[in-house]
């Protein structure tokens, strides 16, 4: 007897489980996949003599991932996203560019969507907010604070005028990758729900 | 007659086990941790040794994560000789305290139940 097919149908098993609880928060997804994925591992380290059947027998106890999804409360936060909704239109493509190119317009399309859920709007409308025109803001702020810094060099140590300039540079970088980071996150979202939908 | 059909209809005679576990199993589960802490392996062992009680087994990981996030159990990591760790559930105060009320609760419904299934409307 063997497994030809165990780890294959295992793996399937695990990603169809990782779809269905995508809306649940990453600390609950993560642990319920853990602890599956960890039954799994035991139950077959368990079986002398492992045979395809033994694992889809395995597989099957363990039941279909949507009820085990429903038991989790995915179900019920996805009515956050009314169903149907969830999927790419042109709302959504406008949306996700003026984000980038026009914030205040792009926001606005984002909430009248009814692809998004409410913790992604809120995500998409605070990260970071004022999309690149708040970038804009902080990014001059920051060049008053270090031509300030750059006049009183003379008293400060040079290490510190480094190190803030260091910090000051990497918040600028990611604050300039942030609303692009954020489009790509709310597309990513939008297409693995479409794909739950479908 | 037409009465008493309606409710049958309402719900269906094998939707009526499904039902009945689902008000029951959170506390069934509660139960199992009075001797001493399990992992989820073994609390599936148990309820396989109780009947019908769990259909879909992997439906009681959500159901512990659940109980955790509720404060009824805690849990705990602990090593095993032959391979990875595993997270032991135990009852919390609340958790005692959930289950001694189910306790209570339970038997005062299960006599009512019994009562009127074998002496109908006689008093007792």
């Amino acid at each position: 007897m063997t497994a030809v097919h165990a780890t294959k149908l295992v793996d399937e098993y695990l990603r169809r489980l990782e779809m269905e609880l995508i809306d649940l928060p990453a600390e609950k997804r993560l642990e319920i996949l853990d602890e599956i994925r960890g039954h799994i591992a035991e139950e077959r380290t368990g079986m002398s003599n492992e045979s395809d059947a033994d694992v889809m027998n395995l597989l099957d106890r363990l039941g279909d991932p949507t009820e085990i999804a429903a038991e989790a409360g995915a179900g019920g936060e996805r009515r956050g996203r009314p169903s149907g909704t969830a999927r790419f239109g042109t709302l959504e493509v406008l949306a996700l560019v003026l984000m980038v190119l026009a914030w205040p317009a792009g926001v606005v399309l984002l909430w009248v969507s009814k692809a998004w859920t409410t913790r992604e709007k809120l995500l998409g409308t605070l990260i970071p907010p004022g999309g690149y025109p708040g970038v804009f803001l902080v990014m001059s702020t920051f060049h008053w604070f270090v031509s300030m810094s750059e006049s009183m060099s003379e008293a400060a140590a040079s290490w510190v005028e480094t190190a803030v300039r260091a910090v000051l540079f990497t918040v600028s970088l990611l604050l300039v990758v942030a609303p692009i980071g954020m489009c790509i996150y709310l597309a990513t979202r939008l297409k693995a729900a479409s794909r739950l939908e479908a | 007659m037409q009465g008493s059909l309606r409710y049958i209809s309402a719900v269906p005679i094998n939707g009526l086990a499904t039902q009945l576990r689902k008000g029951v199993i959170e506390y069934c589960v509660l139960s199992l941790f009075k001797e001493g802490p399990l992992y989820g392996g073994e609390v599936i062992q148990v309820l396989r040794g109780k009947g019908q009680l769990l259909i879909s087994e992997g439906t009681i990981y959500p159901l512990l994560s659940r109980l955790r996030s509720d404060g009824l159990v805690e849990t705990e990591w602990r090593d095993t000789s032959t391979g990875a760790p595993r997270r032991y559930y135990r009852l919390t105060r609340s958790g005692k305290k959930a289950v001694a009320e189910f306790r209570d609760e339970w038997f005062r419904f299960r006599d009512s139940v019994d009562d009127i299934l074998r002496n109908g409307g006689k008093p007792r």
